[in-house]
């Protein structure tokens, strides 16, 4: 504490010391709009880092140097002024709206508004307007999508509330986190994902999604993204990913001193945007070949003496007999003596009148929010709620979210301030849809287990009158009992899920401006929720009935207190310096358990209706971060400009006496424009060059150091303890990253072109891994720190205007373009791959000399000259070891932005454009072995039936020359008869439909079913109309706008999926087991403000 | 002033709470799992591991229960014609290897200085360290006989050895035997014996003195043919050294409540599996009829074996088992007609059936084969059997007085059926010996459809594979080792020889 006095005493002399070569200006900002004050708009000296912010009404004092003469007065989503001073000490500024802002100031890390042109890192800017633009998407994240160069947003398609996962400059951690940190008016706030290992590898589960799309979107005021280390040092360990900084509306005086209130409406329509294309020549089963068959199908029960036939309801694949409408048989429906409709009455073997689309419904979601602000001379606040009340697309799915979300300020004193934040977010879901290649996921059962004749009409009636099941996979015509698949309606109305999450964050601190110079504040941050959620398996499923229930709680408290030292030095140089202690404390809780052996009675789920008792889960962790920190930036005659930053951790998660650890960061900016032969040079109106290096250090996991036994099921009387599968380390070191940054930003005619280009390169090393080691050393991982990531990339935002017209018409075009090269340089001795995740036999690695989420699995064997070699049995040979066919990083990411405006009206397209990256399909592999998909029943090369059979025609030539490994793994040219040959002999041997389609999993699975993930949409539209005040009477602002979300898509690689994929934010990603489909969505919506 | 003093104690409240880490050891405790346990907890768990994940639905029916033809898939072929998944093998690998590594923790425990003290409670060290000495040698023989060689003297040795090189089996073997005797040797009938958690003997050191010779016997007579003298050496102990009557096998009893269902129940009535049925090689063999496809003689044409109507119950009032290697769309004709554990489960699908390790039938056979086809050792390991299933006594009776005396094929082939359902080391066995003759291999008929002859037809190899492939996830990360091992088997297919078999 005697330290810190002394600190701050020095601070203020210094600020003395400056003092006689200032003077105090003092002014208000308003409104063009509405003419009333801005509250915490930014007031800048030009050329320098000192600067204020504006109070509640808009007001501010600052202390300005005598030789700076301009001011820049700023406001997210406004206009920025250049104000030249001249004999008063008093100004007044109006700010105008403005679309985007070349130039400007941005929030940077703590909150700290600073001059654009004065950083030395890339920060880029969204407002909140542009995000909520298009209100069809309930998660906020998403909606940042191709928005910013460097942030690679992926989005889960058809989930409800499910994952995003963002990756900016790429991936850094082998096996930690990637995502960045989400900060909310200075709290930081949770983005867990508690979704399972098998959730995320798309083997099914719930995806609960990631918890930071709790911010409601209608109140973010802007959303700025810090890209790198150098602009996150000063947020810790967590910010080595980059932090996503959101600022949210506050409360402004409203027009005639009362209360404002703004009501923002919409209604949004989701349909199915994709699907698989299905063949619709077969339908399902197989084809029977006993003796006592007719047409390929099986004898059924014998009415009024004639036999009749029964398709194959057993096997869940679409190998079955051709359709036929003179073929009648008895479907699935027909042995149900109450369902008179059907009982014992042939139907014609066709296809579906009611095919899979007809199983979705249209979802409609109703978003409102209503606001109100105020202010007065000493306090301001904003009032909000939010309610989204949704239906979802799937059969039984809704959603509800509800938001209350308050803030204000107010002054005790003329240098003692107040001031709070508070959220309360409270989601329901019912029917999420159950994700990747699980028992209850529909897609599953139409696209890669199922039936093709099957009639989504006739399926409605999923329940006899006693209750049970009735699903077409019966295990025999006179034996209903289901084998492999419930039906898709059963799944949805018995099989589900549901879910609520209560979550409170918000912060409460006060600021005592010491001297004019120093201000200290204090505060403390809390982000809490608990999270509840619940599945079920009801008695007559297809699998064991169960119920499972678990609650989670998470509390975040970050105690922070921070000196601001804002002052200029001499004539020339100036400095705003910042010194703080923060305290980070985490504590996660989970309580839950699972029925065991099946439910007793039906329809009861509680744990307590478990045929044996019910497993119990309960854990919980604590973690706490020590940390000192401090940073200062320097301003050199308006063209120069230097910024330092420091931290040092402490933490409780790494061994005692090497807890602590330091990171610093340093960064340079120029103005090149400024300097005298390029002042005069018109057609650049700007140019800057700037140049950073940072380190962020990092700890982990709680309970990493030691080993402890883990309990297991008791086995009747006996306890059951066992060793753990991964060795923990008592010698681990804190990660670091480090990161060097250059670029420039230059602008071109007036504001009509602009460019802002940076390139990096970040290394990630001393990573805290759980290295797989062989199992034969008795541990599937040991935690070690080892391995280095690198990523190198560059990024470019090129800002547009192309037409701008007298009569109030222009047109903005914007582009964001950003490529990053990942590799994996090294990871721990004598280990070359690390497995990430996989799913029947493909896995995703991160691999040395690879980039990360190298997918692996086993391929083609080609020879030399890129012939794939096939055996004399007509089939592909494939690897004998499993190689890599790609990674999940894409080669770059692009968005193009469009904003035409004239008069009240305005119209936005965007376009959200991927090149490269992989997703293995599983949708693909399984739906081409059973027989779904639309090649499954093509015609072959011949111009034949492929499913004929191969002596009539039929059957499938793999293209490739015939061939085999030798010993030593050489391709070796054969001939036909199996004879070796000189040269390459192209394969002539058909195989049939059935050995070609099922293939795909038993040969080159990996080359067969991984494809390029680059896409082409069209993710947004939108047009908007303010109405003319003239017509408005007592409301100040109207307008209606409607808009479209992923309207369209191109450039696929495979048809049958969206390479938009992820079941998680994790790290495990490539891998589509199974996609809900992607959803288009459409929508109106109206805002009025009083 | 009061306002400025309010704030000035949050800022001193604040920076003590910032000044110091002392309170960080409140923060590293581990609030969830304990750091020492009973070893009795402990070898609960590795015996449980092991029969959950040996004898369950993916390595034992989709695996050795397959290779052995005791049973057939009804639908989804693939591994019946020995494309087997991957992920199942090689999670079978690691199972293996991290349950080894839990018995490695009870001899730890037992041995080192700081603990072996506390771990007296559960029973004297000596014993302690035996019992999981002799269930290591039981599960190393497994490992090496599905893999060849296999990690063995550097593995289980944590981050002290990251890469452990694979032992050749003929140096396994004779480490096998020697451990064996020496747990023998150190078991002191003396002293307490386990006191809690041992499932399989309940802690019976005289039980497991016999379960280790017995176990030698086994495993002294898989590398007969290449050293006959460890063999000679464990029947020079006389049968009583030897696990003795039914009362004195080796198994391992679940309880038959969830949790602690038999795996086999598990994949019947929680996963809802009903993927296996009865092999129409075996079911033939029961019933006593020759193979007229394969011109195939029963050893035992003509005698219908009581132990059938145990193993499963007829479809339609006859026994029909699923025809051996067909693809998945020929079995659809058959699949109604074969035996439906999910319709009629039977004693092997009990919730609290005993997984057998090792039984006196099986010493018997053994017994017999040592002394030339003995045929008292043979009518008893055959009586033995009947009677472990629960045999009527009047048909134990009829069935011994129909039963041919021993020969070669006969005592192997009644060890082969009383073997069932230890799937591995029915295949084992046949790998050993050749017998039975009636399994249907790849290129014979396996079955006669509408439009003809179904050959037995394997996706991969073109005979009952020898051996699994190694696991995929040790060509990443003990990469030297497995290409060493490679190389000195001489490749990593199904049809290489493990050593005793070349």
């Amino acid at each position: 504490m005697r330290k810190l006095t002394l600190f701050l005493a020095l601070m203020c002399l210094l600020g003395l010391q400056a003092a006689f070569a200032q003077r105090t200006i003092t002014g208000k900002i308003t409104s063009s709009e509405d003419k009333l004050g801005i509250p915490g708009a930014t007031v800048l000296v030009k050329g320098t880092t000192v600067g204020v912010i504006s109070d509640a009404n808009g007001n501010f004092t600052l202390q300005v140097p005598k030789d700076k003469n301009i001011l820049l007065i700023s406001f997210v989503g406004m206009k920025t002024v250049q104000l030249t001073l001249g004999e008063s000490n008093v100004v007044n500024v109006e700010l105008s709206p403005e679309a985007q802002a070349l130039e400007g100031v941005v929030i940077t890390a703590l909150g700290i508004s600073r001059e654009k042109k004065s950083l030395g890192y890339s920060v880029q800017n969204v407002s909140g307007e542009d995000l909520i633009k298009t209100r069809g998407e309930a998660n906020f994240i998403n909606t940042l999508s191709g928005r910013i160069a460097g942030v690679q947003v992926t989005g889960a398609s058809g989930t409800m509330g499910g994952s995003s996962r963002i990756l900016i400059r790429g991936v850094n951690s082998v096996s930690g986190n990637n995502q960045p940190l989400f900060v909310i008016d200075g709290i930081p706030i949770d983005n867990s994902d508690f979704n399972s290992t098998n959730t995320a590898r798309g083997g099914g589960g719930f995806d609960y999604g990631n918890m930071a799309q709790d911010v409601n979107a209608d109140d973010i005021e802007s959303v700025s993204v810090l890209k790198g280390p150098n602009a996150a040092a000063l947020y810790g360990s967590r910010a080595a990913n980059g932090v996503i900084l959101i600022t949210t509306k506050k409360g402004k005086q409203a027009k005639g001193g009362g209360i404002g209130v703004t009501w923002n409406s919409s209604v949004t329509f989701d349909r199915v945007a994709m699907l698989p294309t299905y063949q619709n020549k077969y339908g399902g089963g197989t084809i029977y070949t006993g003796e006592d068959g007719k047409d390929g199908f099986a004898p059924g029960p014998v009415v009024n003496d004639v036999q009749m036939y029964v398709p194959d309801f057993y096997t869940d694949e679409s190998w079955g007999p051709k359709y036929d409408p003179n073929i009648m048989v008895l479907a699935w429906n027909s042995f149900d003596e109450w369902d008179t409709e059907n009982y014992l009455k042939p139907k014609p073997w066709v296809a579906p009148e009611n095919d899979v689309i007809d199983f979705f419904k249209t979802g409609v979601g109703f978003n409102n929010t209503v606001s109100f602000t105020g202010a007065t001379a000493v306090s301001n606040f904003r009032l909000s709620y939010s309610n989204l009340d949704a239906d979802g697309y799937m059969p039984n799915s809704k959603q509800n979210k509800n938001t209350i979300s308050f803030n204000g300020s107010t002054d005790l004193s003329d240098r003692l301030k107040a001031f709070t934040t508070f959220n309360y977010v409270k989601t329901v879901y019912v029917g999420r849809p159950e994700t990747g290649y699980g028992d209850n996921n529909p897609m599953v059962r139409f696209n890669q287990w199922g039936q093709r004749q099957l009639d989504m009409e006739e399926m409605k009636a999923y329940l006899n009158p006693d209750g049970s099941q009735r699903t077409w996979n019966r295990t025999a015509w006179d034996d209903p009992t289901p084998v492999y698949s419930n039906n898709p309606y059963w799944s949805r109305y018995k099989d589900y899920q549901d879910d609520e999450r209560n979550r409170y964050f918000g912060n409460v601190g006060l600021s005592y401006q010491i001297c004019p110079s120093i201000r200290l504040q204090g505060k403390v941050n809390a982000d809490y929720y608990n999270f509840r959620v619940r599945e079920r398996i009801a008695i007559g499923s297809a699998f064991l009935s169960s119920y499972s229930e678990y609650l989670r709680e998470n509390t975040e408290i970050n105690s922070e207190l921070m000196a601001f030292f804002n002052r200029n030095l001499s004539e020339k140089i100036s400095l705003n310096a910042t010194a703080g202690l923060n305290q980070m404390t985490r504590k996660y809780f989970r309580n839950g358990g699972a029925t065991q052996g099946g439910l007793v009675l039906a329809g009861l789920y509680t744990l307590a209706n478990s045929a044996v008792p019910a497993s119990v889960d309960d854990y919980s962790n604590q973690k706490r971060i020590n940390s000192i920190l401090g940073s200062a930036s320097f301003g050199y005659n308006n063209r120069l400009y230097l910024d330092l930053t420091g931290r040092n951790d402490w933490a409780s998660t790494l061994p005692e006496d090497k807890n602590s650890y330091f990171y610093p960061s340093a960064t340079v900016s120029f103005l090149l424009s400024e300097l005298n032969y390029l002042k005069n040079f018109k057609p650049l109106s700007f140019a800057k060059v700037r140049v950073g290096w940072a380190q962020v250090g990092n700890d982990t996991d709680p309970y990493r150091l030691l080993n402890y036994y883990l309990a297991n099921d008791n086995f009747g009387e006996y306890s059951s303890y066992r060793l753990p599968t991964t060795l923990n380390n008592d010698k681990l070191k804190p990660e670091i990253t480090t990161s060097l940054e250059f670029g420039a930003e230059l602008i071109f005619l007036n504001n009509r072109l602009g460019l802002d280009i940076t390139y990096y390169d970040k290394s990630s090393k001393n990573q805290i891994i759980p290295v797989p080691t062989s199992s034969a050393t008795g541990y599937r991982y040991q935690i070690v720190n080892a391995g280095e990531i690198t990523n190198k990339g560059i990024e470019i935002a090129l800002n547009t205007t192309p037409v701008k017209l007298n009569n109030g018409f222009q047109w903005d075009l914007n582009f964001n373009w950003a490529k990053n090269e990942n590799m994996v340089v090294e990871l721990a001795e004598g280990v070359n791959t690390y497995l990430l995740g996989s799913l029947f036999g493909i896995e995703v690695h991160a691999e040395e000399g690879k980039p990360y989420g190298s997918i692996r699995g086993y391929t083609y064997v080609t020879d030399d000259k890129g012939n794939k070699i096939v055996g004399t049995n007509g089939r592909y040979i494939q690897s004998t070891t499993i190689k890599s066919v790609g990674s999940v990083l894409p080669d770059w990411n692009m968005g193009i932005s469009n904003t035409l405006k004239y008069k009240n009206w305005d119209f936005g397209f965007f376009f959200d454009i991927q090149k490269g990256g992989s997703l293995f399909s599983l949708t693909h592999m399984w739906g081409m072995y059973s027989g779904i998909l639309e090649e499954t029943a093509a015609l072959n090369d011949k111009g034949n039936e492929m499913r004929d059979a191969v002596a009539d025609g039929g059957g499938v030539l793999n293209q490739g020359v015939y061939g085999k490994l030798d010993a030593d793994g050489n391709v070796v040219y054969l001939n036909p008869d199996g004879s070796t040959s000189e040269v390459p002999v192209a394969n002539s041997t058909y195989v049939s439909a059935l050995t070609w389609a099922a293939d795909h999993y038993s040969r080159a699975r990996a080359s067969k079913n991984t494809f390029g993930a680059d896409y082409i949409k069209l993710r947004e539209i939108r047009l908007g109309y303010n109405l003319p005040s003239k017509y408005l009477g007592p409301i100040q602002k109207a307008s209606v706008g409607v808009y479209a979300r992923n309207l369209a898509t191109w450039g696929l690689k495979n048809q049958h999926v969206d390479p938009e994929s992820v079941t998680s934010a994790g790290n495990i990603q490539g891998i589509e087991g199974g996609q809900l489909p992607p959803l288009r969505s459409f929508g109106i919506n109206l805002v009025l403000s009083f | 002033m009061k306002r400025i003093s309010i704030f000035l104690i949050f800022l001193v409240s604040l920076t003590l709470m910032l000044g110091c880490t002392k309170d960080f050891d409140k923060f590293s405790e581990n609030p969830n799992d304990p750091q020492q346990v009973s070893t009795g907890f402990i070898l609960t768990y590795a015996q449980k591991y092991l029969m959950d994940n040996m004898r369950d639905e993916w390595f034992g029916g989709r695996c050795t229960f397959l290779l052995s033809q005791y049973w057939a898939q009804n639908n989804y072929t693939d591994e019946d014609r020995y494309l087997f998944r991957t992920t199942v093998t090689d999670a079978q690998w690691r199972y293996f290897y991290l349950g080894l590594m839990n018995l490695r923790d009870i001899v730890r425990l037992n041995t080192d200085e700081e603990t072996k003290n506390d771990a007296l409670a559960n029973g004297a060290n000596e014993n302690q360290i035996a019992v999981a000495n002799i269930l290591t040698a039981y599960i190393m023989q497994i490992v090496t006989d599905t893999w060849g060689d296999v990690p063995f003297t550097q593995a289980l040795l944590g981050n002290e050895n990251q890469t452990p090189v694979y032992d050749k089996q003929s140096s396994i073997y004779p480490a096998l035997i020697t451990m064996l005797k020496d747990a023998a040797a150190m078991i002191d009938l003396n002293k307490d014996g386990i006191k809690s958690g041992d499932i399989i003997y309940n802690g019976d050191m005289a039980l497991w003195k016999k379960f280790a010779n017995s176990l030698r016997l086994r495993i002294a007579l898989r590398m007969k043919a290449k050293d006959p003298a460890p063999f000679n050496e464990v029947v020079a102990l006389g049968p009583d050294a030897l696990i003795a009557s039914n009362d004195e096998i080796a198994a391992f009893k679940y309880v038959g409540v969830a949790p602690n269902n038999g795996p086999l129940y598990d994949a019947w009535f929680t996963e809802n599996r009903n993927d296996f049925t009865m092999s129409k090689p075996f079911v033939d063999l029961l019933k006593g009829v020759n193979d007229t496809l394969n011109s195939k003689t029963n050893p035992f044409t003509g005698i219908f074996d009581p132990r059938l109507p145990i193993f499963c119950t007829p479809v339609n009032g006859e026994y029909l088992g699923m025809p051996y290697g067909m693809t998945d769309s020929d079995t659809k004709a058959y699949a109604a007609n074969c035996p439906n554990f999910k319709n009629d489960p039977s004693v092997v699908q009990a919730s609290d059936f005993s997984y057998v390790l090792m039984d006196y039938a099986e010493v018997c056979f053994i017994l017999s084969e040592a002394n030339g086809w003995d045929q008292t050792w043979y009518a008893n390991g055959v009586e033995a059997s009947l009677e472990w299933w629960g045999v009527a006594a009047g048909d134990i009776a009829t069935y011994m007085a129909a039963l041919p005396a021993a020969n070669q094929e006969r005592v192997l082939t009644q060890k082969y059926i009383a073997l069932y359902p230890q799937g591995e080391q029915g295949w084992f066995e046949y790998r050993r010996t050749g017998f039975p003759h009636t399994l249907v291999h790849p290129g014979e008929i396996t079955h006669v459809g509408t439009s003809g002859n179904i050959i037995f037809t394997p996706l991969e190899g073109n005979q009952i594979p020898r051996r699994l492939l190694y696991p995929i996830e040790e060509q990443g990360v003990n990469a030297n080792s497995y290409a060493a091992a490679v190389a000195q088997m001489g490749g990593d297919t199904q049809d290489i020889n493990v050593w005793w078999a070349q």
